[in-house]
């Protein structure tokens, strides 16, 4: 048998675990391709060395390892939360759109915040805003994931939305899903990079509409935190 | 500046200045052990040892001359960004501004011409140029992108002034304020007076002996017949600098356009009308004629004026064709090439200093590496890659 054959097992249907349908989103399984015990990839020049360094690289010199992706690469711009933001944005297949359209974004974010850094006339002020695109994004998708979920229960002929805790996963997916969602809205005039640098710019200080979308979902939550014990039956 | 280290190595230490803006031309401290500005902002005096710096221009030079066009877009607006426009002193540049300023204004007038690829620095090279022939005198003639003329003509008419010919009137008009606005205070000093008698029609006439501003004025609120009066400024300009009157410097970005075999007027009958067919055209090729002196003409050839058929090649024989290359031979052609390793280096500190390129492992010795081999020092390309980053 090959060796992708011992990696790679049929696509099966994992039995959802709990009979409450209502759990599966906690116990639904990833759909992969390869089994359990294949590692994911180190590609990063500065990991690899410390792996060697630590002994550790020597312990997995013979597990099997993940195929290389595309975008991953030791690019001194490589993010692997940008890598991730591309991918959301990105619709039938077409990457290079979505990364032209996310680092013109970014373009945007560092034109509008040098705007501001050259208008400063202090040091002070100066130090205050910050020009990095790469800081804002990541602290604009910190500022943007929720900390509970809401799930829907059913109890006695009723669906309770149940506040829930959320995984890093999903709250970074929430996150980015809402930001992109907000940038395809209604007026088309303004186009999504300079959409995106204002939304992400709004959500770094912690205003604007995605922002305020995860306090809704917050309020939400804490509305329903009577039926929180429904988790559990 | 001096300061002492502990080790007693003396390290010049340069004054970072407070306000930072294009006026006050910032020296700020040396990234690479080597200085990438200088503070020589006039471009008469730019010299080898200016290879590969940055200088400065103020803002209002900037609206003088390039109001009308001759930066290219992107460029613009990321030198907005910056908040100060700043060229890059490179050798072409540099190899044009000694030929002219050693030029023998007596012999006929000679042709240059800058070529290379697409977004590799000629339309800079040849604004800076602008800026160094309004610095020495000349009078300039300056188209910034013929294809302008051609592949995006708002209205064509048939010329009032020749039978076959097509008018760009709103192009003229368009033109015509550049112009003055690049020469308006060089005009009134010098005081060029027409040759000729222009009736325009029965109302409308150029005396013989009026000033040229007359002419310029004409057409700047004439549309109909801003075409002829640019075709008749040329052509008194090209006298008055014969007659030493005044001194002429051609530049126009994209020349090759004009041998192109498209543009997006169509007659009636579906036929589409020629460059060759535009009354501009013929202006513009009789002033790049080497049949007059006391002048100079710069142009530049490049694969993006033609449609994308037409673009295999960047050398000027190929975009030119036959008829461009005999108009224009014997022509000193002057390759612009990518940036080499000095000059990517100050283009490099120029980004950090000015915080446009803000990934702080790029700006490392690795980071620099990295954007050398992926751009291949190809100076569009490292703007497009430092862009979002």
């Amino acid at each position: 048998m090959s060796l992708s054959g011992l990696l790679r097992t049929l696509p099966t249907l994992n039995a959802i675990n709990s009979s409450l349908g209502s759990l599966s989103l906690l116990s639904r399984q990833p759909y992969s391709m390869y089994k359990p015990f294949v590692k994911e990839p180190v590609y990063n020049i500065e990991q690899l060395d410390k792996l060697i360094e630590s002994g550790e690289a020597k312990k997995r010199e013979f597990v099997p390892v993940k195929a290389a992706r595309n975008d991953h690469n030791v690019s001194v711009f490589y993010d692997d939360l940008t890598s991730k933001f591309i991918n959301m944005v990105m619709v039938k297949g077409q990457k290079e759109l979505a990364r032209n359209l996310v680092e013109m974004g970014y373009m945007k974010v560092k034109q509008i915040q040098l705007a501001k850094y050259y208008e400063a006339t202090t040091d002070a002020e100066r130090a205050e805003i910050e020009l990095n695109p790469i800081t804002i994004f990541h602290k604009a998708l910190e500022n943007c994931s929720p900390v509970l979920q809401l799930t829907p229960i059913k109890r006695g002929g009723s669906t309770y939305q149940v506040p829930i805790p959320i995984t890093e996963n999903r709250a970074r997916f929430l996150a980015m899903k809402w930001m992109i969602l907000e940038c395809r809205e209604k007026e088309r005039k303004i186009h999504f990079p300079e959409r995106l640098a204002f939304e992400l710019i709004d959500a770094f200080n912690n205003t604007g509409k995605v922002v305020k979308r995860k306090q809704d979902l917050h309020k939400q939550c804490e509305n329903n935190r009577a039926y929180a014990h429904y988790r559990w039956g | 500046m001096m300061r002492y280290s502990r080790t007693c190595n003396i390290f010049r230490v340069w004054r970072r200045f407070s306000s930072i803006s294009a006026e006050s031309v910032p020296v700020t401290e040396s990234i690479t052990n080597d200085i990438f500005r200088t503070n020589e902002s006039n471009p008469v005096n730019h010299r080898v040892e200016h290879n590969s710096r940055f200088y400065s221009i103020s803002e209002p030079v900037k609206k003088q001359f390039f109001a009308g066009g001759g930066l290219p877009k992107e460029y613009q607006s990321l030198s907005e960004t910056l908040n100060g426009l700043c060229i890059m002193v490179r050798k072409p540049a540099i190899e044009l501004i000694h030929y002219l300023n050693k030029t023998n204004f007596d012999a006929p007038v000679l042709r240059y011409v800058l070529y290379g690829k697409t977004g590799v620095g000629k339309s800079l090279s040849l604004a800076h140029i602008v800026h160094y022939g309004s610095s020495a005198g000349f009078v300039l003639v300056h188209v910034p992108w013929v294809p302008k003329w051609f592949q995006y003509v708002k209205v064509a008419t048939p010329s009032s002034v020749h039978a076959n010919k097509y008018d760009q009137p709103i192009e003229a008009v368009e033109w015509l304020k550049h112009f003055s606005t690049q020469n308006g205070h060089l005009l009134d000093k010098l005081e060029l007076k027409t040759s000729n008698t222009y009736t325009w029609s029965k109302r409308e006439v150029t005396a013989e002996g009026s000033p040229l501003s007359e002419l310029i004025d004409l057409g700047l609120n004439r549309a109909k017949y801003a075409t002829g009066c640019i075709v008749a400024l040329l052509d008194e300009l090209k006298k008055a600098a014969s007659s030493k009157q005044c001194r002429v410097l051609v530049v126009i970005d994209g020349f090759n356009s004009f041998f192109s075999r498209k543009s997006n007027v169509i007659r009636e009958d579906k036929s589409m009308v020629l460059p060759s067919d535009f009354l501009l055209t013929d202006a513009l090729l009789s002033l790049t004629r080497n049949d007059w002196n006391n002048g100079a003409v710069v142009v530049s050839v490049d694969p993006s004026a033609h449609p994308p058929e037409l673009r295999e090649s960047p050398l000027p024989r190929y975009l030119l064709g036959k008829t461009g290359f005999e108009h224009l031979d014997p022509f000193v052609p002057i390759e612009v090439q990518n940036y080499n390793d000095k000059e990517f280096r100050s283009q490099i500190d120029y980004y950090i200093e000015r915080n446009w390129l803000q990934q702080p492992k790029a700006r490392t010795d690795n980071g620099r590496a990295e954007l050398s081999f992926t751009s291949g020092k190809h100076p569009y390309s490292l703007m497009r890659l430092v862009a979002p980053y």
